[in-house]
């Protein structure tokens, strides 16, 4: 079929609604990105900061130095305990939500979504406050003679993890919720009928049904664990080393643009890589 | 293929009689239709046989075993659901073998009887397909292969010609009795849809609110109604508000009509097939002037609402034999008679919900 007069209007109507989308991408993500590549190329002068080179000498330092690799493993520890912790805890939760007849439901989504109105940094100073070594719990233990020396709760691992969970779980909790809502259950019903106890007609029926989803879920929170700085920086102290605070550091205290270039890339090409191959391996699974 | 006998059984949310004190039988081989319309509770007597909703009290009895207390998965019922519920990550093949796998059936047998069962409903070449790919009579026969396979003691069809469009339904519906007859299937039928039902059930049980209004065959529920609600229900009828006075019924228009019973507040009830019209109502006990108010011709019937003397409303149907085709127009003076055999005086059990 030809285009007429109207078909090219409305195509171009509709390319320059798409026009100023299209735009902010551009400018706001695929330039920097561009920049950052041809950076993690140049090299580190200490008087010059940085010299214009082609050079893959920052990605070899990363690879080099066992410093980073306890960064990278550390981070995708953290993320893949944050992530499946918050689809552990939060599955439960969405299946509730998303079952529930109550009345009280909205408000339940409510108190779901509550904590993201607090930002990340306000919450982690909250605990601070609360589990620091001069913190209020530490503080009243001791003095209530309980305790002789303040318990180390912040700035370990677990800290890091719980925080970073904490952050995460609203997120898991909503898009598993949409999920599950989608689902018909008259199909769990039939497979009843059909003589599959509840277990099975859970794992045979309910969650071949539900993974796609859950896994993109998984894939969107295991990226916000990936890339957390605030977290990791307050809960873990200045020293924590994941990606996101190392890279960071180096571009704004070293003032080392080439490295801390490298890293935002390889943090990047790792996050892609591990989604993948978590979508990868679950979906193998169930099909 | 075994009996389905329920006792007493009563179903509560809260306050309200969703089921209440329902006695039913099904035998061997019979298909008994539930017709209601939405709310009667015909639906939850249904999935309580199923077991996937608990009774609060009575008793489900599936060859002479009580299973009102079973889980939906122990007591062998084949389900086909409203929407059919096939898995949709599975082959129209592996949802029919679905039930014969829980079954711990040999794989060597499952593929055999899923072959007989997929020749059974005409499907043998889409086994391999998704349900998604498959028209909706397809996949409504998926959803009875799968039901069947199993050999269920009892075969229960919430309302599975509804999703189908109004020409397919006819066939299917026949298809289905004609299945359910082969295999000789105890059968219990939901629908709201009487055509549906007289064409298809052994016997009717007519339900509203909870309970069980009449039941029997089709066309002794059509020609003895026990009360307005299914006179009303089951086809059309024209229903003359009055009192029963010596001899017969004076209406509330004022007509006195010949009838035969007198006791207790009652409505007649015509059928519209029933009403003679203009040189039909020669020699017939009840004769009226009537005024045409619209006129609907119908192919075989012409539809007619006609206004009393007394000031009601009544539709007559007259059947467009050739040589007897009527020439009505809205505003003639017609006369309108039907024959006091034609007539019911019946309970009146709508006049509170009206």
């Amino acid at each position: 079929m030809a285009l007429s007069a109207t078909d090219l209007k409305r195509g171009g109507a509709a390319s320059a609604l798409l026009l100023p989308a299209t735009l902010l991408v551009v400018v706001a993500l695929v330039a920097p990105m561009l920049t950052l590549l041809r950076y993690s190329f140049n090299a580190y002068d200490p008087i010059m900061l940085m010299r214009e080179t082609f050079t893959l000498e920052n990605y070899a330092r990363f690879f080099a130095e066992p410093y980073y690799h306890e960064v990278i493993l550390t981070t995708l520890a953290v993320a893949f305990g944050a992530s499946f912790g918050a689809l552990l805890l939060g599955f439960p939760l969405a299946y509730f939500l998303a079952r529930t007849k109550s009345r009280y439901k909205s408000l339940l989504v409510v108190l779901v979504v509550f904590p993201l109105l607090v930002g990340n940094v306000v919450r982690a100073a909250g605990w601070i406050a609360l589990f620091g070594s001069q913190g209020i719990l530490n503080v009243t233990l001791i003095k209530l003679g309980l305790i002789e020396s303040p318990l180390e709760i912040m700035y370990t691992d677990w800290a890091v993890i719980i925080g970073t969970l904490s952050v995460v779980m609203p997120f898991m909790v909503l898009s598993l919720q949409s999920v599950i809502e989608n689902v018909d259950f008259s199909v769990v019903d039939a497979a009843l009928n059909l003589g599959a106890s509840r277990f099975q007609a859970f794992r045979l029926v309910f969650l071949p049904l539900v993974m796609p989803g859950v896994t993109a879920g998984f894939a969107l929170i295991f990226i916000l664990c990936m890339n957390a700085y605030a977290t990791p920086y307050l809960l873990g102290g200045p020293g924590y080393k994941m990606m996101a605070p190392a890279l960071y550091e180096q571009i704004s205290v070293i003032s080392n643009w080439p490295f801390g270039s490298a890293l935002a890339f390889i943090l990047m090409a790792t996050t892609v890589l591990a989604t993948l191959v978590v979508t990868r391996v679950v979906r193998g699974k169930t099909v | 293929m075994a009996e389905l006998v329920i006792r007493n059984l009563v179903k509560t949310y809260g306050d309200h009689r969703v089921v209440d004190t329902i006695n039913l039988k099904a035998e061997t081989a019979e298909l008994v239709a539930l017709l209601g319309p939405s709310g009667c509770g015909k639906t939850t007597l249904l999935r309580s046989i199923a077991g996937f909703v608990p009774i609060s009290s009575g008793s489900i009895e599936i060859d002479g075993r009580d299973v009102s207390k079973l889980a939906p998965n122990k007591r062998n019922t084949g389900m086909v659901f409203q929407n059919y519920a096939l898995f949709p990550h599975m082959s129209v093949a592996e949802n029919v073998a679905f039930g014969l796998a829980m079954r711990k059936v040999p794989k060597s047998e499952i593929e055999k009887r899923v072959a007989h069962a997929l020749d059974l409903v005409s499907l043998t070449d889409y086994a391999e397909r998704r349900p998604r790919a498959l028209s909706g009579g397809q996949q409504q026969r998926v959803a009875v292969a799968r039901a069947l396979v199993v050999n269920p003691d009892v075969f229960l069809l919430d309302e599975p010609l509804s999703n189908l469009d109004a020409k397919l339904r006819m066939s299917v519906g026949m298809q289905l009795r004609a299945l359910q007859q082969k295999l000789g299937l105890t059968t219990v039928f939901v629908t709201h849809d009487q055509k549906e039902a007289l064409m298809m059930a052994d016997r009717l049980v007519i339900m509203r609110a909870g309970r069980v209004v009449q039941e029997g065959t089709a066309e002794h529920l059509y020609q003895e109604p026990a009360t307005r609600f299914v006179a009303d229900f089951l086809g059309h009828s024209n229903v003359l508000t009055g009192t029963p006075v010596e001899g017969g019924f004076r209406t509330d228009g004022g007509i006195k009509l010949p009838s035969a019973s007198t006791d207790g507040p009652r409505v007649l009830a015509v059928r519209p097939e029933n009403l003679l019209l203009g040189g039909e109502t020669e020699g017939v006990e009840t004769v009226l002037d009537a005024t045409v108010e619209t006129v609907t011709y119908l192919g075989s019937i012409t539809e007619a609402s006609l206004l009393l003397p007394g000031g009601e409303r009544v539709v007559a149907h007259h059947q467009n034999r050739t040589g007897r085709e009527l020439h009505l127009a809205v505003g003639d003076t017609i006369r309108v008679g039907w024959r006091t055999n034609a007539t019911q005086l019946l309970i009146d059990d709508m006049s509170e919900a009206a």
